[in-house]
């Protein structure tokens, strides 16, 4: 859709309200999007990486443009043109949030890899929000290449830890037959801006996509995550991880779409919440009557450290053929009181006993991350939550 | 008097590899065949195609049960005709408890014999079978009451097994691998169980690894079966000798087999 | 029973209940629902005046209401053709054989008198709009159990019913409980009183018998301190070929200590929209049971609820719904923790096939302060055929860390090593089907009276003959 069709539809669309399901939970009273200005120059600052890795290539997003840091070989990383025909394919301007986006994005990033090529190190995009009461809308548009295999890695960080600024990005992922991907989404905004990201990923035959997904900042954000399992034998294995405190509110929308033979996919999301945090997760696993073979699972679990937090689980199945195994599995349950005295009565601080548990809460989601580094700094982020 | 014969058997899995590659076998009543083999060689296989599982393929050969071809039956009229298998691992069907899934199977072969009219069978008699059965394996009774292999041990799954056949009274019974996960005293009575209803009314095929089972049912014949086909026959010291000596000297080159 | 005429061939399956006798009724409020329709349901009834306010006020609602776009699909319900009230016979029969003979012929067809013989504490028994035999057992009288139908209890026991009629479902809650509230004709009232214990069930029988008729029945359960009752519901319709409507409401209050179970045995015809409102209140260490099973009707929407009001109060809901050819069961169940220490346990079993869509929708409620809170929630279906759907949508929301609640769900076709094993011992694949089937939701008709666990068994082995080879 064109720029002047987004914003058309942008100005004719209301803000979603709680009547409208998906939104039933999260409720936008209070938010205008126009109060935030698309600003045009950044003020960036020092932000300290939270991944280590050695890189095959790095970019950074701001207010001001797209920098590419590092260039890697072999592989189009660049600023995204916006008359790439891609732009759109699998994120329409449909709602009032992904109008917003494509009428307005400025600043984006294409990543392709070409069909055979593999990348030993991984790709990090990091997209920072930098000014006070500014709007930064932006766009990944990543095509895997047929047999290709890579990691890219995208965050999206605040130059301060009080910023309030919108944020809205929308990602698009075409995994090309055959090939596997490797997928980090990290959003760790500040705790007083909003943010919403439209991420949609298309899988073609026999391609593997392994998205893990960390959901640590924004004062209220909507996370969509859709799997299109598009090509007979492909497979999807999406691992959220979300911890919420104070007033936050964060909100996951999954959907798993199985239109292909013999296609799985396989989503797991896992949150903590304290103080008086609110999360919502929504899954919806669909099979339509072409996909026979399917084996889809979901499952959210979540744990609560305090009485005012809120905790909503939406699990769903529509299933149109009888050849699947589809199973969903949704928790919300407190802290185990026992466990924790267990681990007081061996002399660890009430804060030291909550941390075990969480990391241990968080371990089966993070044991299926393969990267090390990328494990390892994700359980870093989530335990450092738990106040000393 | 039943008679299965078995006629250059080959069976393949659905994407076409032949797991069975050409078997001649013939089954009187009140004889027993051994059936000996490494793991992987093909043996359940061979089972389940005789009973007419869906995912394996008869690709050539015959199998016949007093004259008639069995090939084109589905497993519910082979068993009507009296053929039975007792399963390696028999399934859960959670919801139907052991006596009213006896039953139903009862009166299934019963209305199959009666030429298609239902034959239930009086709730007297059952219960005189049924008992006389469970005793004679000892089959707790509380067994009964619960759902069909649903959370069972592998010596229940296996009574459950040999009661079945008790009851349902088949003239040829293959026996797979029943002889697996079970203590010794279990082994005994479900062996003597087996040995009892062999005779003028039955013939069995004792599908196995080990000897071990053999000590409990004398075998008239043993086979032994590797990489598909049968590459040594004799009587029952051909077991003891397997026992001692492996499987090894029967395997042709480049087959392994864990003796 | 002798076996009535049934179109088989209208609904792919056979259904026994789809005879339809021509008795003229006395009375109808014609096609179509105004105003003027609602003032003379209540006139015919002389109801007070309270009541007729009420009644109006909710059409006025179900007016200004949207038909819900959610669950399934209700475009297809024309309001206007529909008879809202039609009065079968003048007066209520205290005896079967005073009964016209068309109706009587019904009820025996359906087996009710002789159910009501062998193991029924009470029976009422409703054709259209009224409910034309009310009885129960003496004993019960006497030890001030009241079971009569709604209209009767309002005359009798007026001030129960007013401090109770409409505030568990007040005619806001949605366009089918306003528009019931408006017309309701029918229905059970119920009241045992403290430590009163009704051991036999309870029976109301819904019968439609007249096209494009509406059926509006309205409940109210009250069970007082330490009592119990098992009240059980079955409805059956003629095979029309232009749909009929029942939109119920049922209220139960169970007080402290108090247990209730509710059994519904739903097999209208595949021409009726079911559209039900069901809630209760569970007081204090009150136990409130839903069984729940649908194999009828073209449309269902139907979730029952439980309030869990009162410290230590537990709520139980077991679901079967069944769908065939054509149908859509869009069932489910609602438990909301309101209290500490309240429990729930949801099962629902679905099953689907030759098209039909069977589905769970749901909600479990933890509300603040609802410590110590635990609820479980099991969904599993069944698919039978390529062309037949599942849906499963549970919404859980805890605002109360001090709880815990689990969902799970699976979805899945009959195992053909399931069917391949009990196929090795001598059933046909359809018995085989059939067997696996029952073996699936014997945990809800374990639950069931005997009778009608046999019929649930029937009733499903006539939907599986033919679903298979």
């Amino acid at each position: 859709m064109k720029r002047a069709a987004a914003l058309e539809r942008y100005r004719e669309l209301p803000l979603p309200t709680t009547s409208e399901e998906s939104w039933r939970f999260t409720d936008l009273t209070g938010f205008d999007p126009d109060a935030y200005e698309l600003a045009e120059t950044a003020r960036p600052a020092e932000i300290a990486p939270l991944i280590e890795l050695e890189l095959a290539g790095s970019a950074r997003i701001d207010e001001g443009g797209v920098e590419i840091v590092k260039a890697p070989e072999g592989v189009v990383f660049a600023p995204l043109d916006e008359k790439d025909e891609r732009i759109g394919a699998l994120v329409a301007a449909e709602d009032k949030i992904a109008a917003a986006n494509a009428a307005f994005w400025r600043h984006g990033l294409l990543v392709e890899v070409p069909a055979g090529v593999e990348l030993a190190q991984p790709l990090h995009v990091r997209i920072e929000s930098t000014v006070a009461n500014g709007s930064l809308p932006t766009r990944l548009l990543v095509v895997a290449g047929e047999n290709s295999r890579f990691t890219l890695i995208e965050e999206h960080v605040s130059a301060s830890e009080d910023l309030d600024a919108l944020t809205n990005c929308t990602v698009e992922v075409h995994v090309g037959a055959g090939a596997k991907l490797e997928l980090v989404s990290v959003q760790r905004l500040s705790r007083r801006g909003w943010h919403f990201a439209h991420q949609r990923a298309r899988l073609e035959r026999d391609s593997e996509l392994d998205w893990v997904c960390a959901g640590l900042g924004s004062k209220k954000s909507k996370t969509w995550i859709s799997n299109d399992l598009a090509g007979v034998g492909a497979t999807s294995r999406v691992t959220g991880v979300y911890f919420a405190d104070d007033s936050q509110h964060l909100d996951f929308d999954t959907f798993q779409e199985h239109a292909a033979p013999h296609t799985t996919s396989d989503f797991l999301f896992r949150g903590v919440l304290r103080d008086q945090a609110t999360t919502v997760w929504r899954g919806m696993i669909r099979v339509e009557e072409e996909a026979r073979g399917t084996d889809a699972y979901q499952e959210n679990r979540n744990l609560l450290f305090s009485r005012q937090a809120h905790a909503n689980s939406i699990p769903g199945l529509e299933i149109l053929t009888n050849d699947v195994r589809c199973s969903h599995g949704a928790t919300v349950g407190q802290v185990d009181r026992e466990q924790l005295f267990y681990l007081m009565s061996r002399g660890l601080s009430e804060s030291e006993a909550e941390r075990l548990i969480v990391s241990g809460f968080f371990a089966e989601a993070l044991d299926r991350i393969e990267r090390e580094p990328i494990r390892e700094a994700l359980a870093r982020a989530l335990e450092a939550r738990i106040p000393q | 008097m039943a008679l299965l014969e078995i006629k250059d058997l080959h069976v393949a899995l659905n994407d076409g590899t032949e797991i069975v590659r050409g078997i001649d076998l013939i089954v009187r009543p009140g004889e027993v065949h051994a059936i000996m083999g490494p793991n992987g060689s093909g043996k359940s296989t061979l089972a389940y195609a005789l009973m007419g599982h869906p995912s394996y393929e008869i690709s050539g050969g015959d199998v016949l049960l007093d004259g008639e071809s069995l090939l084109p039956l589905g497993a519910d009229e082979r068993a009507q005709k009296g053929l039975f298998l007792a399963f390696q691992y028999p399934y859960a069907v959670p919801g139907v408890t052991v006596s009213s899934f006896l039953r139903s199977a009862m009166n299934a072969l019963r209305k199959a014999r009666a030429g298609g009219t239902d034959d239930p069978i009086p709730i007297p008699e059952f219960r005189k079978d049924l008992t006389a059965a469970m005793e004679h394996l000892k089959v707790p009774r509380e067994l009964l009451g619960r759902y069909l292999n649903d959370g069972f041990s592998g010596g229940e799954k296996k009574r459950i097994e040999i009661l079945q056949m008790a009851l349902l009274r088949p003239q040829i019974a293959v026996l797979d691998e029943t002889d697996s996960g079970l203590d010794i005293d279990a082994l005994k009575t479900i062996a003597g169980g087996i040995s009892d209803l062999v005779g003028p009314e039955m013939g069995a095929i004792v599908i196995t690894h080990y000897q071990r089972i053999l000590n409990y049912i004398h075998p008239d014949f043993v086979h032994v079966f590797a990489a598909g086909r049968f590459v040594a026959e004799g009587d029952a010291e051909l077991a003891k000798k397997l026992e001692s000596e492996g499987y090894d000297a029967y395997l042709p080159e480049g087959i392994p087999g864990d003796g | 029973m002798a076996k009535p005429e049934t179109d088989v061939s209208q609904i792919g399956r056979e259904y026994k209940y789809g005879f339809h006798t021509t008795d003229k009724p006395t009375f109808s409020t014609g096609r179509g629902l105004t105003r003027e329709v609602v003032e003379t349901i209540s006139a015919q009834k002389g109801e007070p005046e309270w009541m007729l306010e009420r009644r109006l006020q909710a059409y006025e609602h179900f007016l200004t209401r949207p038909v819900p776009t959610w669950g399934g699909d209700l475009s297809q319900i024309d309001f206007d053709s529909i008879f809202y009230y039609v009065k079968p016979i003048e007066n209520q029969a205290g005896s079967w054989e005073e009964l016209p003979p068309d109706i009587k012929q019904t009820w025996d067809r359906l087996g009710i008198p002789e159910a009501e013989k062998k193991y029924l504490a009470g029976v009422g028994a409703q054709y259209e709009s009224e409910v034309v035999y009310h009885k129960l057992k003496e004993e019960l009288t006497n030890q001030g159990v009241v079971f009569l139908d709604m209209d009767s209890a309002l005359r009798e026991h007026e001030e129960i019913v007013r401090e109770h009629f409409g505030t568990i479902i007040p005619f806001r809650d949605n366009k089918f409980a306003a528009l019931n509230t408006a017309v309701w004709s029918g229905g059970s009232f119920i009241y045992v009183p403290p430590g009163v214990r009704v051991e036999m069930p309870l029976q109301a029988y819904f019968r439609i018998n007249a096209e494009n008729m509406g059926q509006f029945e309205r409940t109210l359960i009250v069970i007082d301190e330490n009592a119990f009752a098992h009240y059980v519901e079955g409805c059956t319709a003629p095979i029309y070929s232009s749909d009929s409507l029942h939109a119920a409401v049922v209220e139960i209050i169970v007080k402290p200590g108090g247990r209730c179970r509710y059994t519904t045995i739903q097999n209208w015809s595949t021409n009726v929209y079911n559209l039900v409102t069901k809630r209760a209140i569970a007081q204090k260490n009150a136990t409130m049971e839903w069984v729940d099973g649908n194999l009828g009707s073209k449309l269902t929407m139907k979730y029952p609820a439980i309030w869990l009001t009162g410290e230590g109060a537990h709520g139980e809901v077991l679901s079967i719904a069944f769908a065939g050819p054509g149908q859509h069961q869009d069932t489910g169940a609602k438990c909301v923790h309101l209290a500490p220490h309240t429990t729930s346990v949801i099962t629902a079993k679905s099953i689907s096939r030759g098209g039909g869509r069977a589905g769970y929708r749901g909600l479990v409620n933890v509300a603040s302060g609802a410590r110590g809170a635990k609820s479980k929630v099991v969904c599993d279906a069944l698919i039978l055929d390529e062309e037949s759907r599942s849906d499963t949508y549970p919404t859980i929301r805890v605002n109360e860390s001090d709880s815990d609640v689990g969902h799970e769900a699976t979805v899945s076709k009959i195992g053909e090593e399931q069917l391949f094993y009990l196929m090795s011992r001598g059933l046909s694949e359809s018995e085989a089907s059939s067997m696996i089937v029952s073996g699936f939701v014997e945990p809800i008709t374990k639950e069931l009276p005997l009778e009608y666990a046999v019929e649930m068994n029937r009733l499903i082995q006539l939907q599986m003959e033919g679903s298979v080879g």
